[in-house]
């Protein structure tokens, strides 16, 4: 055992060891905390999306067919547009179907832009407008 | 041991390092708050969960259960759906902690802080499918921790509503408030086939 204690040159390099060690420690956890946070950021982008989406696939399009708001901290915004239409010819006829051209309802496909914080997705919905009473079965 | 004390260039070494020593204590310390912050913020097991959730509530299936107390042939059978402010009970093709493709009770509640999942099958000895309902022993899991309260409401014919029974809502809107009574809303969309739906009040009207 060195009677002495450290000298100068020694405790200089242990505290040089020590201070690189701390500072790649703190960089791997900011490296692991920015990770983190950017997953905790796209999974909560990701949950609140789908409700968005849940939210106007339950929305009557053909009355409201644009929307904005804010969901969990994200703002979003849709506008539907109508691409196709078509009738429902079940539950009648073929012969009445062709004489009339009526169904019991109209069946609507809407396509769907929808905006969150600057992201854009597309989405289809079919919607279903009642045209007529159901006929007895 | 040097009797005559320390040189001025060992001071001022010294010194240095106590500095450089310094910066990265209060860097790290800087981290260590965000580790905090990161720790009280939202899990990603509570997101998963939040997600399998949304698959099991637009999964729910359809499921007609015998009404006993009418003989009436068109008031026999009701959907198996029940909603209160507080839980929901409903049947799914997609459960949340067991393999899916076949039909499970499910039944979730809040109880001290932690939001709660029970599962059984329809179609197991110990539940009767013409009315089902959970066995009292049934495990249950945890869907989500440290949740101070939950708000369940449910949209019928345009109106939102805090209970609903025999009936499948258009939309289930879910409020969730943690222990720093930071809110997260989620909105549910039960599926809601039109020809599923036509389909089984068609069924409905027939003679079984």
């Amino acid at each position: 055992m060195n009677k002495k204690g450290f000298s100068l040159i020694e405790v200089l390099i242990a505290t040089v060891i020590l201070s690189a060690s701390i500072l790649i420690l703190s960089g791997a956890l900011k490296l692991f905390f920015s990770y983190k946070e950017k997953l905790v950021k796209y999974q909560n982008i990701y949950n609140t999306t789908l409700s968005i989406v849940d939210k106007i696939l339950a929305e009557d399009l053909l009355t409201k067919p644009y929307g904005e708001g804010t969901l969990n901290g994200l703002s979003y915004r849709y506008k539907a547009k109508l691409i196709k239409k078509g009738t429902d010819t079940s539950g009648y006829s073929y012969e009445e179907t062709q004489k009339s051209g009526s169904g019991l309802f109209k069946i609507l496909l809407f396509k769907v832009e929808l905006t969150v914080e600057n992201n854009t997705y597309d989405f289809y919905k079919t919607q279903y407008k009642k045209i007529s009473n159901i006929p007895s079965l | 041991m040097n009797k005559k004390g320390f040189t001025l260039i060992e001071v001022i070494i010294s010194l240095a390092i106590l500095s450089i020593v310094l910066s990265v204590a209060i860097y790290s310390l800087k981290y260590a708050a965000n580790i905090i912050k990161h720790l009280k913020s939202p899990s990603t097991e509570q997101f998963i969960n939040i997600s399998l959730l949304q698959d099991a509530l637009s999964s729910v299936f359809f499921f007609l259960e015998e009404n006993e107390k009418t003989k009436v042939v068109e008031k026999r059978f009701n959907f198996f759906f029940y909603g209160e402010k507080r839980n929901i009970t409903f049947i799914t093709t997609k459960p949340i902690f067991h393999k899916r493709g076949r039909l499970y009770i499910v039944n979730l509640y809040l109880k001290d802080s932690t939001v709660y999942v029970k599962e059984y099958p329809v179609y197991s000895p110990k539940v009767d499918y013409k009315k089902p309902k959970l066995p009292d022993k049934t495990e249950k899991y945890i869907l989500l921790r440290n949740i101070r309260d939950i708000t369940i409401e449910y949209r019928l014919e345009n109106q939102w509503k805090t209970s609903v029974k025999n009936k499948i809502p258009a939309l289930i809107k879910f409020s969730l408030i943690d222990k720093d009574n930071k809110e997260m809303v989620y909105y549910f969309k039960p599926k809601s086939d039109f020809y599923m739906k036509k389909q089984i009040g068609i069924y409905l009207f027939q003679p079984f």
